[in-house]
């Protein structure tokens, strides 16, 4: 009975760390790879070093100030683009006037790429804060907005028609009926932007910047710290995935009456 | 000339059962040379129709003979295209009967996933009124799943917090849409009695389309059957209640299924 208990509690432990498995040798024979000069510290720093570089630009103070400047991007970026979006998508999918006249415009920007806008957003807004946030704030707009709109357009017409017989005003309809029918959507769409947002931000921080993740890393580029660089990437790796984890718990939380989020 | 005609309607009642007049707290309504077309497809034609106060009304006929619509019409969930629907409270002579003494139970519970079993029964409700429900889940047997999401419920469960819901509004008239058409044969059986019970108690007119003949004879004081959007027949069931399944009960099922069949 106890045998069969513990091999059966070393079976998990085994499941549990199988999937780091692999991660961890790739690491190891890096590093051996590095010690050993196969690597060149030019091309590829040994993980020690990148370990070293994050832990003295974290005790200088360094890292926190970018993590800041940058965070606060994406923050800000997301705020005003998926604000929009939200807003936009709310006000299209519940009126048909709306719709018909904003949602072809709409639909027409949406197929270019935010990326393809920096050399106009350079000539409107320059290089400071405002070109960054525009970028971040256009290029989350779109999944937010598409999936508010779509999520307002399915919700069930049968339960707007039961709340409609059951005396809802307006507003309760839209309060009790129409939002929580379309959340699941809508957060579908803001999970995809948070995505997004790293990406975007990648890209607008490393064209012109004085702080934040991306300057840190091109400004480690020029005087040839790849460690630098590396703790850079690793960085935005990081900042992700905590912005993933963040957005799994709120949705569990806002859909914990769905059939898919209960125990 | 109503007020005749409904002092005549509760005199009826008296011969029937003296606790019914009691608590007569249903509207009669009055159905005349009521019309809907869709386009140019005709669905009910010509149709009058008189219910009284408290009465129990049971509707057959085959797919497509009108009999929901003529239900969406009682319950204002659509216009007529010509015709006109009255209703008039039994005991308050001058009192109008509202939307909001109307209720529908549909086929399916149309109940909201993301409100919890109470908060379902309490939609569309004032505040003051909030006590009642928690005695309504009570009476239909699920006071023990107050806080639970309608996903957790079986099919009957989620039927009787619809009911629990409809009957939280104390309506004037409850209109059922096949309500019982998509659950087990046992179910069925006990949420009829859970309804014939509720409607002895709260006295309320009760409008039942159903396809299914026995639960016609099982729980109406008439039977109309309904043929390309006219009243082809009308049976009165003279059963004692609660009804049991003897010859006369058989008999009349029989009949009702032979004018069916013929249309």
């Amino acid at each position: 009975m106890t045998t069969q208990n513990v091999s059966r509690g070393t079976q998990r432990i085994f499941t549990n760390l199988l999937p780091w498995l692999f991660p961890i040798l790739l690491i190891v024979i890096w590093q051996v790879a590095s010690s050993s000069g196969l690597l060149q510290s030019r091309v590829l720093p040994a993980p020690t070093a990148v370990v070293s570089a994050f832990w003295h630009l974290l005790i200088s103070g360094e890292l926190w100030q970018h993590v800041k400047v940058s965070a606060g991007r994406a923050l800000l970026g997301l705020l005003i683009g998926g604000g929009l979006g939200l807003l936009l998508g709310l006000l299209n999918g519940s009126s048909r006037i709306a719709s018909t006249l904003l949602d072809t415009t709409l639909q027409m920007i949406r197929n270019i790429p935010a990326l393809a806008l920096i050399p106009l957003v350079i000539l409107w807004f320059g290089i400071d804060e405002t070109a960054k946030l525009f970028l971040v704030a256009v290029g989350v707009f779109f999944p937010i907005y598409i999936n508010t709109y779509h999520g307002i357009r399915s919700v069930d017409p049968q339960l707007i028609e039961m709340g409609k017989s059951y005396g809802l005003s307006r507003w309760q309809l839209y309060k009790e009926i129409i939002l929580p029918g379309a959340m699941p959507s809508i957060l579908v769409g803001f999970r995809f932007s948070l995505g997004l947002v790293w990406v975007l931000l990648i890209v607008a921080e490393t064209i012109s910047a004085q702080s934040g993740i991306g300057y840190m890393t091109m400004n480690a580029r020029e005087f040839l710290q790849t460690d630098i660089v590396l703790v850079g990437i690793l960085l935005y790796a990081l900042l992700g995935k905590l912005a993933d984890v963040f957005a799994q718990i709120l949705e569990r939380y806002l859909l914990r009456w769905h059939a898919g989020y209960q125990k | 000339m109503t007020n005749l005609n409904l002092k005549f309607l509760s005199e009826s009642r008296t011969q029937d059962s003296l606790s019914k007049d009691d608590n007569s707290n249903g509207a009669a309504i009055q159905i005349e040379q009521l019309y809907k077309y869709y386009g140019d497809v005709k669905v009910l034609e010509d149709l009058d129709l008189d219910i009284q106060a408290g009465e129990f009304v049971a509707i057959v006929g085959r797919s497509g003979c009108g009999k929901s619509t003529l239900l969406r019409l009682i319950a204002q969930l659509e216009k007529p295209s010509y015709g006109e629907i009255k209703y008039q409270s039994a005991r308050h002579f001058r009192e109008g009967i509202t939307n909001a003494d109307i209720r529908v139970m549909f086929q399916d519970p149309r109940l909201l996933p993301w409100k919890s079993v109470l908060k379902n029964t309490q939609l569309g409700l004032a505040k003051e009124k909030y006590k009642f429900t928690e005695q309504l889940l009570e009476k239909v047997g699920l006071k023990d799943k107050a806080e639970h999401w309608p996903t957790q419920l079986s099919g009957g469960q989620r039927q009787r917090v619809a009911l629990a819901r409809a009957l939280s509004h104390a309506p004037r008239i409850l209109l059922l849409d096949e309500p019982l058409g998509a659950l087990d044969a046992l179910t069925r059986l006990e949420m009829q009695n859970l309804i014939e019970q509720l409607w002895n108690e709260q006295g309320f007119t009760a409008i039942l389309v159903t396809h299914d003949v026995s639960e016609a004879v099982q729980l109406a004081d008439r039977i109309i059957l309904l043929d390309q959007g006219h009243i082809k027949q009308s049976f009165n069931v003279d059963l004692a209640r609660p009804r049991v399944k003897n010859i006369a009960f058989t008999r009349l099922e029989q009949q009702v299924l032979e004018a069916v069949l013929a249309t």
